[in-house]
């Protein structure tokens, strides 16, 4: 994870970003009052050092808004879902978001990969904070053998794909193999 | 992971709903599995003839059943999915083919050929055997778009064209021995890649159909190559025609 570069909203505005400390928001953002990406960072990588529990509470404080979430889905069921892959039933998937149990490396997966079909630019930019978002999810539950974490892995995996990003796609894509299992069982 | 889920073998405690999910998540590592070992080169763990659960079942019909109520499966009928996969199964002895002749310094041209043809014609018999309302044609698109899935139909036929592409892309070289059939491969390889864009081209204006899942990239940047290369080194009659595809295509780089 690059922590020195400048923030998304000033990448993606081509302004100079003063690199602020990470978990505060730059200047340039709180002038313009957006959501810094910087302070996204600090969420998912202390993310990865907490402990289950902590990542849980953590990341519920975190999730977007509903409309936000039904807005993600919708873009994944329209672009993404039956193409690559094919992972869920949709309307039980729509369900479970409304009703809060949508387990959340599913819901960061899906966001990581639809955000960009946004026209919504800032939720746009959001993107890579929600791929993030759902990988530290996968890492810290990688142990835990359920539908969902593998739900959750493919679609991390892909968005390592789509961020040409192939050693880590293989990373996630051979997570899922069965000898790969094994070896963690007996870590 | 999958492996320890058991996700091949049908549960009788979940409902219809969870089977068919499990399924369709099975299928889809399976998916993963070959495409993975043909873009990353990692080694493949899913192999035919093992467990495997029965293909997914149609899209909208799966959509539309719900968790609790009564299930009515009278009607099963496969899906785009499981047509596919089967296209998917054959991909992978494209790719092993692909594979080897990288690896070896002597190529036997006769052997090379009878594979390429075997290989050709299990792709002529997944066409001829797609049940009618899964040919690509304009109508048939206008009906799964109507149904919700124009764009899983899209990409269904984008992997048809793009895996045949991968069959006969080697017989672009001209150096390969001009026999009749290394000709008509060749032919056949500008054929597929044109039919890919026009494809495109076609999704992209047709509205509910566009490609837009981030494996259409790479697709695109093989069938351009293809019409790139009749653009430097095809025949004089050959290029109006890519000319034209290469401004459409080149179009939707931009984008």
């Amino acid at each position: 994870m690059k922590l020195g570069s400048a923030c998304l909203q000033c990448r993606s505005g081509k302004r100079k970003c003063d690199k602020a400390t990470v978990g505060a928001a730059c200047e340039q953002c709180k002038k313009r009052g957006l959501q810094c990406s910087s302070l996204q960072r600090e969420a998912s990588t202390t993310a990865l050092f907490l402990s289950p529990q902590n990542v849980r509470s953590n990341q519920s404080s975190s999730l977007p808004p509903a409309k936000v979430v039904e807005e993600l889905i919708d873009l994944y069921i329209c672009y993404i879902h039956d193409k690559p892959h094919s992972l869920f039933h949709e309307p039980s998937l729509r369900q479970a978001a409304r009703d809060g149990t949508l387990h959340h490396g599913v819901l960061f997966g899906i966001a990581g990969l639809s955000a960009r079909f946004s026209s919504n630019l800032e939720l746009r930019s959001q993107g890579h904070a929600f791929a993030n978002q759902a990988r530290a999810f996968v890492q810290t539950n990688l142990e835990a053998i359920c539908l969902e974490n593998v739900q959750a892995f493919i679609l991390v995996g892909n968005v390592c794909l789509a961020e040409s990003n192939p050693d880590s796609e293989s990373l996630y894509f051979g997570k899922l193999a069965p000898h790969e299992i094994e070896n963690l069982a007996n870590d | 992971m999958a492996q320890l889920l058991q996700l091949p073998k049908e549960d009788l405690v979940d409902g219809e709903v969870s089977r068919e999910v499990k399924r369709r998540v099975w299928w889809s590592l399976y998916l993963i599995d070959r495409w993975a070992s043909a873009g990353l080169g990692l080694p493949r763990h899913f192999y035919n003839g093992g467990l495997a659960p029965r293909l997914p079942m149609d899209e909208v019909m799966f959509s539309q059943l719900s968790v609790t109520g009564a299930k009515d499966m009278n009607n099963w009928q496969p899906g785009i999915w499981s047509h596919m996969i089967s296209l998917v199964e054959i991909f992978g002895h494209i790719q092993d083919l692909n594979h080897e002749l990288v690896d070896q310094t002597h190529w036997d041209e006769n052997s090379i050929e009878s594979r390429v043809l075997s290989l050709a014609e299990r792709l002529a018999k997944f066409e001829d055997e797609l049940p009618p309302a899964m040919v690509y044609t304009i109508e048939n698109l206008d009906f799964h778009v109507r149904r919700g899935i124009g764009r899983t139909f899209v990409a269904l036929h984008l992997g048809y064209h793009h895996y045949c592409t991968l069959l006969y892309y080697q017989y672009l070289d001209q150096r390969r021995p001009p026999t009749p059939n290394t000709r008509m491969f060749a032919q056949r390889c500008k054929h597929h890649a044109t039919e890919y864009c026009e494809l495109i081209r076609t999704s992209n204006q047709h509205g509910g159909a566009e490609a837009l899942y981030n494996i259409v990239g790479h697709m695109t940047v093989v069938s351009s190559s293809v019409l790139l290369h009749t653009l430097l080194l095809g025949d004089d009659h050959e290029l109006p025609m890519a000319r034209h595809r290469w401004s459409q295509i080149s179009s939707s780089w931009s984008s």
